[in-house]
């Protein structure tokens, strides 16, 4: 039985890995096309407000590869990235690959607090309104839920601003270290950890929202259950009862949600970066999106796929942890 | 702090004679020995050594080399760490920096600059003749915006007859030409480290050695750049700072809460949006000047290849159906001056004071109805006479905000205007390249001479599919001719006939409408001194110090 287990999860694994090439591939192929028939030209959008020389327009379009027939650049850029080689930053003058990998760390800093942010709290939140329904409690709750939901990310980010960094001074406005100081060590992590606070807390909120939500009504859900309520004519603890049964089935749509709202997470995480000068992926989008820097944006667009495709797969996985029903057949 | 206006400067200049010019160059070499000493002393007397002040800028800039690009932010990272032979003050005097002195010939046609001898790369070796021969021949008259056009028309011969000497030998006299030796156009590069190389793709770029006040330390991407006192530096006890750090802020509005805050101390006139300008004003610890750079002219060009616009009467009403005024008071909160004229007032000594398109063509909706009935464009029955696009970049507030006006005002006269506001790179595409418009909105700054920030707006060779020269598509050669005969004269006193009548004939067919004389204002913390030394007010940080 064990072994037919581990096979049967076995294929699983490389069935969902055999989908994710072609996925690739195609999200590479439509992203090149659509990107490249897009209005402007990546050496306009660098040069400033002087008419470069024709020379020197020409030799960038060479070194960008822009003087090539598009299928012929199709070709070369997949071919290359079928070894690795996501191509070269034109506005960076770098490897895609290093100037993605060194904004990849501040977005999973942020992604990551905003989404734990965002499943603690909210879960908890959830929690709290389910065990007295209707009370005053859980109509403050829900109204904060509401609220939360309903706030752009981009305006929330500029209140948080205006109301903790410069009405208050309790926090920084921008960016993810201080500009002024060179910190070293503890001080250096305590610097970046306040920095954190606001941006987390603005990218958090909506899914917070949502999560607490979800796991309030699923809670209600699980706790008209007969199970529960046979736990607690034999007597069990009330905490064991909410945490290790009920809670335990209520998580499964909760979870779900969760890994779906990554992908919006690092989305919605270019808002954040570009309101708080974040210097992350999200940012390094937006302004790659100005300075039709190609192979960057199709390298963020790959670098995500494999992401989102991953978040899901480990959706999937955790399901099997959580719910013994669920196999892999 | 507001600092002098630019329009009394310019008239000392137009009394130059030959021996006047004889004189000039006599009292330039006398001078030289004292301005170094008049660098520091402007700001040393009480300046305070150490601190860091930190600047904003909207992105990385793509490279550092400011002899290959016009680009803001390569510019203003790249003033700081290199220099330029000539700098302009504030009265637009030019003055030696890199060279201890220069001289001009009578004729206009050679201009001999003695090099300090005491000037080090950040890397150690010795600044000589051949590091300027070099980027003029090699780099400024290869690949730069402005600089290739001049360098490669006019100059004919760069001698280096020692090792601390440089004569450039021109093959007409060009006016403007100390102004291209300044940093924005005439930045000096290290042979040693550029010589036979891609010069475009070279590391340096990136990790760039000059002979500035600060040196290159380090750069976070998508973060920070920070630069570090050049103890080298070749005026003495400066710079004052230990550190310029360069904050990457993409977000405009960003930027100003980061100033309000004290994250930010420093904010280039390019990098704030003038929006912000009534809370910014109200704010007691920030400080204001309203003429850090050379003026910039806010156009409202038409595309004459089209009709209506191609109608000369059309243009004018619609110059005469909104107020320029009050476009200034709504939208730019008195900041600058409606335009009078393709030549700016600051330019006192080449405006031509009878053109004025405050009274040539005044507020006047009457007046642009009878134009436009004139003209043979009558109001249909749903009171339009035709319609129009109007492209201009989103990202500027102030567009947005001139672009609605406009389009209220017009529509008073029966002219619907469809706005079409898009990002920076699709309307470079479409009014530049495509000329895919019917109006548009731009700003073109003038770097200080009509022959260099001007003049591409309205010559016939201009006409083509580039980035920011003569989008209208006007073409007189007659108009060509008297650019062309300004640029090659010696004296303001000289330029100034050309100037005056090429004014007239714009003046007559307004291709291009100046909306606004846009000056550059700068915002600063008030703990930051000694700034907006140079006219150029961003490209000159040894005299820069902090209370901090």
């Amino acid at each position: 039985m064990a072994s037919s287990g581990v096979w049967a999860l076995f294929r699983h694994v490389a069935g969902r890995a055999g989908q994710i090439i072609p996925l690739l591939v195609g999200v590479l192929v439509v992203n090149f096309l659509i990107i490249h028939a897009a209005p402007g030209d990546p050496v306009y959008a660098l040069v400033g407000n002087y008419p470069v020389p024709d020379s020197y327009y020409k030799q960038m379009r060479h070194d960008f590869g822009l003087d090539k027939p598009l299928p012929v650049q199709l070709l070369i850029y997949l071919e290359r990235v079928a070894h690795g080689d996501l191509g070269y930053s034109f506005a960076q003058r770098q490897p895609v690959l290093d100037v993605i990998l060194h904004r990849l760390g501040p977005t999973v800093l942020l992604v990551g607090t905003a989404w734990a942010v965002a499943g603690v709290v909210g879960i908890a939140m959830g929690i709290a309104s389910s065990l007295s329904p209707y009370s005053v409690r859980d109509h403050l709750l829900t109204g904060f839920t509401v609220f939360g939901y309903s706030l752009p990310v981009f305006w929330l980010g500029q209140i948080l601003i205006l109301l903790f960094a410069i009405g208050l001074g309790w926090l920084p406005a921008q960016g993810m270290s201080s500009p002024r100081e060179e910190y070293g060590g503890v001080r250096h992590y305590i610097d970046v950890a306040r920095h954190l606070v606001l941006p987390a807390v603005a990218l958090s909120l909506q899914f917070l929202a949502i999560n607490a939500r979800l796991t309030r009504n699923s809670m209600l859900d699980v706790l008209k259950k007969e199970f529960i309520t046979t736990g607690r004519s034999k007597g069990l603890p009330e905490s064991r009862i909410i945490v290790r049964h009920a809670l335990q089935n209520a998580l499964l749509p909760v979870v779900t949600i969760m890994g779906f709202n990554l992908g919006f997470l690092f989305t919605g995480s270019s808002l954040v970066e570009t309101v708080f000068g974040w210097p992350g992926i999200g940012r390094l989008l937006f302004d790659s999106v100005s300075t039709r820097d190609y192979p960057v944006l199709l390298g963020i667009f790959f670098g995500s796929t494999v992401m989102v495709f991953l978040a899901n797969f480990l959706t999937d996985t955790a399901y099997a942890f959580l719910d013994p029903r669920v196999r892999y057949q | 702090m507001e600092k002098n206006t630019a329009t009394t400067p310019m008239r000392r200049l137009t009394r130059y004679t030959r021996r006047g010019f004889v004189t000039r160059t006599l009292q330039v070499g006398a001078a030289a020995t004292v301005l170094p000493a008049l660098l520091q002393d402007r700001a040393s007397a009480q300046a305070r050594r150490g601190g860091t002040v930190v600047v904003a800028i909207d992105t990385d800039p793509p490279t550092i080399n400011p002899t290959i690009t016009t680009g803001a932010t390569d510019q203003v990272v790249g003033s700081a760490i290199y220099s330029s032979l000539v700098w302009i003050d504030t009265k637009y005097e030019p003055h030696p920096y890199l060279a201890e002195s220069y001289t001009v010939a009578p004729n206009g046609l050679v201009y001999t600059f003695r090099l300090r001898r005491s000037v080090k790369w950040h890397d150690g070796h010795p600044l000589t003749a051949d590091d300027v021969k070099f980027t003029i021949q090699e780099v400024l008259a290869k690949y730069h915006p402005i600089s290739k056009a001049v360098l490669t028309n006019f100059v004919s011969a760069v001698e280096t007859p020692d090792p601390f000497t440089v004569v450039v030998r021109l093959s007409k006299p060009y006016g403007p030409f100390l102004n291209m030796m300044t940093n924005f156009t005439g930045t000096i590069l290290p042979k040693h480290i550029y010589e036979g190389s891609d010069i475009v793709n070279h590391p340096a770029n990136l990790r760039p050695v000059g002979t500035g006040p600060f040196r290159f330390k380090e750069w976070n991407r998508g973060d920070r750049l920070i630069l570090e006192r050049n103890a080298q530096y070749f005026v003495p006890n400066q710079p004052y700072l230990d550190r310029v750090v360069f904050k990457i802020i993409p977000d405009v509005n960003a930027r100003t809460v980061a100033l309000r805050a004290g994250e930010v101390d420093y904010i280039w006139d390019y990098f704030w949006s003038k929006d912000q300008y009534p809370k910014l004003s109200k704010d007691p610890n920030l400080q204001f000047n309203k003429n850090a750079d050379y003026p910039n002219l806010d156009l409202l060009i038409f595309n004459v290849r089209k009709k209506p616009l191609s109608e000369p009467d059309v243009r004018k009403a619609i110059a005469h159906a909104f107020d320029r005024r009050l476009l200034l008071e709504r939208v730019w909160y008195g900041l600058g001056q409606p335009g009078h004229s393709p030549i700016p007032s600051a330019f006192g000594w080449a405006y031509n004071k009878d053109v004025d398109y405050q009274k040539m063509y005044a507020y006047n909706p009457a007046t642009a109805s009878s134009l436009l009935d004139r003209a043979g464009f009558p109001k249909g029955a749903n009171g339009v006479r035709f319609s129009v696009r109007l492209i201009f970049d989103s990202r500027r507030p102030d567009w947005t905000s001139a672009a609605d006006l406009i389009k209220e005002q017009l529509g008073n006269v029966g002219i619907n205007v469809q706005l079409e506001g898009s990002e920076r790179a699709v309307v470079i595409d479409r009014v530049f390249i495509k000329s895919d418009f019917d109006m548009t909105l731009q700003t073109y700054a003038t770097q200080g001479d009509p022959a260099i920030g001007i003049e591409r707006a309205y010559i016939c060779s201009a006409v083509r599919p580039a980035p920011f020269v003569n989008a209208s598509g006007y073409c007189n050669p007659g108009l060509d001719s008297l650019f062309a005969e300004a640029a090659g004269m010696s004296t303001h006193q000289q330029r100034a006939v050309p100037y005056g009548k090429l004014q007239t004939m714009l003046a007559a067919e307004i291709p291009t409408l100046v909306i606004r004389e846009a000056p550059s204002v700068d915002v600063a913390r008030k703990d930051v001194k000694g700034l907006w030394q140079d006219v150029q007010g961003w490209s000159f940080w040894g005299p820069i110090w902090t209370t901090r």
